[in-house]
């Protein structure tokens, strides 16, 4: 009886160590987010930002998430972002899927070559890129559209090699068996192996969605017109000269600026957690 | 019969799906809502002209989020200029400073606007993009560059494809300088007098260690010093070489520049800030330490190498604009020393319409632009006349600022926006953290910048 009691006390002391311990944790990751929205309601921390950091404003204020909204240019940024995340996770998943498969499954002459090419993609990065294709899409009239930043996100090494991978992990037997049943190349990739590839396409969608919405430097330089901005561009206007900004407003914008990747978080926990451990690669 | 049906729904599926796509991107049409069409009447009949501009500038009014008062947006010049301009049409495109270099590049390579504001003059004129203006302004019989504070047009000056010598490829549109501020209340508190109009290190230093501890009236802890020991470090160093007569080193075209980082200037320089760092608190090296600067808290009785934009506004703003003082960086005996900055405005090669855009560079040069950018985003000017405007005078802390624009180190450091400033930098802060000593951070830093120039 007396050593039930005492194991049932040492449980519950456990347990409390175990919240306390969890409890620090949650207080020390939740402390920069906290901070992050008092400083966005502290009228003063545009001059100097409050030191040592309080979490109570010194002077409270809606004013910085006033300049954020003001204009409506954040809500047509938001809009913009979501048009062209949205266009570019549609187009650039479906046509990954396809051509992983492709390459996974698909015989056709050049299939090696033409994945090295897909791969050769993925060594050269966007700063030599920028200008050529700057230069194309200028010759196409379609600079100042959204076309520029959603079409060359079709093609997307990353996801097509991540896609290829996950399809090289399928069986070949299934297709095989769906061919004797007389099915085309079209109907035994969308009955057989897209069912399939559930994990992969979210973990795409995720990854394809933080690429895009968090892009910058290309939508800087192919988009002019303010009221085309999308979020990332709405935020470097806010930056100063010396590469510093103002501490209010900069907290402001952050915290309504993570908003929709907080609300995707919430809802994709699990995928992204799956599409970090799949690829190995996290939107930055 | 199945088989059909099912090709049909998977025809219609990637249809659908790349129609929804397209329909998405193309559902804002290629739009350019600040511009405008072409006129047909009046002296300028047609023409047209896209100008850059780069920094917090907004077509619409917005709220200045350090003052909280309402700035007018940049339609008001755009307006202005037509009305001056009967016919014309000026369109803006406004961008962040965060990735200006990268976008300049790309819109002027491919000729997409007329007018540039171009703090990197110096790497694009040799590119043969930019138009020279020395025979727009010989030919111009209403402008003179007398309208300009002194060296500002020197420093803007640049080597062009072909010449060896330097030319007028941008007129200065905003002003900047850097200088030495301090807090009167510290130095009244302390007892010590304030810092001369053009101080050397010795005084500056001595300053710094008398207010360093208990402030006698307050018990708060005081620092004599805080400069940055990032980002902007090689220009703090390199100005405390020129105020002992040395130099960054010479030359202005990549083949001709020879680094002296190693120079005993140089080293004389660095050991002084290793000696300041003494004197400021911990975090320089991070840009930090001094968060209560500009409050009415502050603990820093001297701030190197400052910027008007940081400093002039904000202290307005916290109405400490009487505490606030500023002079001279250190000069060499002939008066100069220390970063120019600021920025240029240029015309591309390619414009269509180059009268037009001569005109342009005048009138954003004019009392009207320079004064309405002032006051109403706090650029600072670049004209002469702007001491005379009531604006400035009831800033009193604009005046040493244009003190300062007058005796920088002219033409601006080639190497200020390339890989040196960045390797010198880079040295300075392992001097700093005690991971090398000053000697050895400046012998390598003049080995690496040396290959860099060797090898580019």
């Amino acid at each position: 009886m007396n050593n039930t009691m005492s194991m049932k006390k040492m449980e519950r002391i456990t347990s409390i160590i175990k919240f306390l311990i969890l409890l620090i944790f949650g207080v020390v990751l939740m402390a920069p987010f906290i901070w992050m929205v008092s400083v966005g309601f502290d009228r003063t921390a545009n001059i100097s930002m409050p030191f040592p950091p309080r979490l109570i404003p010194e002077e409270p204020s809606k004013f910085n998430y006033g300049i954020v909204f003001e204009n409506g240019r954040l809500i047509k940024s938001y809009i913009n972002s979501t048009i062209v995340t949205v266009s570019s996770v549609i187009l650039g998943v479906s046509a990954s899927l396809l051509a992983g498969y492709a390459f996974s499954k698909g015989k056709f002459k050049g299939k090696k070559i033409l994945f090295i090419v897909v791969l050769c993609t993925l060594m050269i990065p966007m700063e030599p890129r920028l200008i050529p294709l700057y230069t194309l899409f200028n010759k196409m009239n379609l600079l100042n559209t959204y076309y520029p930043l959603v079409l060359p996100s079709i093609i997307s090494g990353m996801l097509i090699f991540l896609c290829k991978q996950f399809f090289d992990q399928l069986p070949d037997t299934l297709r095989e068996a769906a061919q004797i049943d007389g099915a085309g190349e079209f109907k035994i990739f969308f009955r057989v192996y897209l069912p399939l590839a559930g994990p992969i396409a979210a973990t795409m969608v995720i990854l394809a969605f933080i690429w895009s919405w968090n892009d910058f430097m290309w939508p800087l330089v192919v988009l002019n017109d303010l009221e085309l901005q999308t979020v990332p561009l709405y935020l470097a206007s806010f930056s100063l000269e010396n590469g510093s900004s103002l501490g209010g407003l900069t907290m402001a914008l952050a915290t309504v600026s993570i908003l929709p990747i907080v609300i995707l978080y919430l809802f994709l926990q699990r995928y992204i957690i799956q599409s970090i451990a799949l690829s190995g690669v996290k939107g930055e | 019969m199945r088989r059909g049906i099912y090709k049909k729904k998977v025809t219609l599926f990637i249809t659908m799906m790349l129609l929804l796509s397209f329909a998405l991107v193309g559902c804002v049409p290629k739009s350019n809502s600040s511009s405008s069409t072409s006129k047909t009447e009046g002296k300028w009949a047609g023409q047209k002209i896209k100008v850059q501009m780069i920094g917090d500038f907004s077509m619409q009014d917005k709220t200045d989020p350090v003052t909280g008062e309402t700035a007018k947006g940049m339609k008001v010049v755009k307006e202005e200029f037509e009305k001056q301009h009967p016919g014309a049409t000026v369109d803006f495109v406004l961008m962040p400073w965060e990735g200006y270099t990268e976008k300049t590049q790309a819109m002027i390579t491919s000729g997409e606007a007329d007018v540039y504001q171009m703090p990197g003059v110096a790497d694009f004129a040799p590119q043969g993009v930019l138009e020279p203006l020395q025979p727009w302004i010989e030919k111009d019989k209403e402008f003179s560059l007398d309208i300009f504070i002194d060296n500002q047009v020197d420093g803007w000056e640049a080597l062009g494809p072909d010449s060896k010598e330097l030319d007028i490829f941008g007129l200065p549109f905003l002003g900047d300088t850097r200088f030495i501020a301090y807090d009167k209340k510290l130095f009244d508190d302390w007892g010590v007098e304030y810092p001369s109009e053009n101080p050397t290190m010795e005084e500056i230093a001595e300053k710094a260690k008398q207010m360093t501890g208990k402030n006698p009236k307050t018990g708060e802890q005081n620092y004599g010093i805080w400069f940055r020991g990032d980002w902007s470090s090689a220009f703090t160093l390199v100005d405390l070489a020129e105020g002992q007569n040395g130099t960054w080193g010479t030359g202005f075209a990549w083949d001709e520049v020879k680094f002296s980082f190693d120079s005993p200037e140089m080293l004389n320089g660095l050991n002084w800030l290793l000696e300041m760092q003494k004197y400021a608190p911990k975090g320089i090296v991070s840009n930090q330490g001094n968060e209560k600067w500009l409050s009415k808290d502050n603990n820093i009785a001297i701030m190197l190498n400052q910027g008007p934009g940081d400093t002039v506004k904000p202290a307005y703003a916290q109405g400490l604009g009487d505490r606030i003082g500023i002079v001279n960086e250190f000069k060499n005996d002939e008066g100069r020393g220390g970063l120019f900055a600021g920025s240029p405005i240029t015309i591309a090669k390619s414009s269509k319409n180059k009268e037009l855009a001569w005109e342009w560079v005048k009138f954003a040069t004019s009392d009207f632009v320079q004064k309405f950018v002032f006051e109403e985003y706090g650029a600072i000017p670049a004209v002469k006349s702007a001491t005379e405007w009531d604006s400035v005078k009831e800033m009193p802390l604009m005046l040493p600022v244009f003190k300062a624009m007058e005796t920088p180190m002219t033409p601006r450091y080639p190497w200020g926006s390339s890989q040196p400033r960045f390797i010198l930098t880079s040295e300075i802060e392992a001097a700093l953290t005690g991971n090398r000593s000053a000697e050895d951070a400046l012998k390598k830093a003049q080995k690496e910048s040396t290959e860099w120039v060797e090898n580019r």
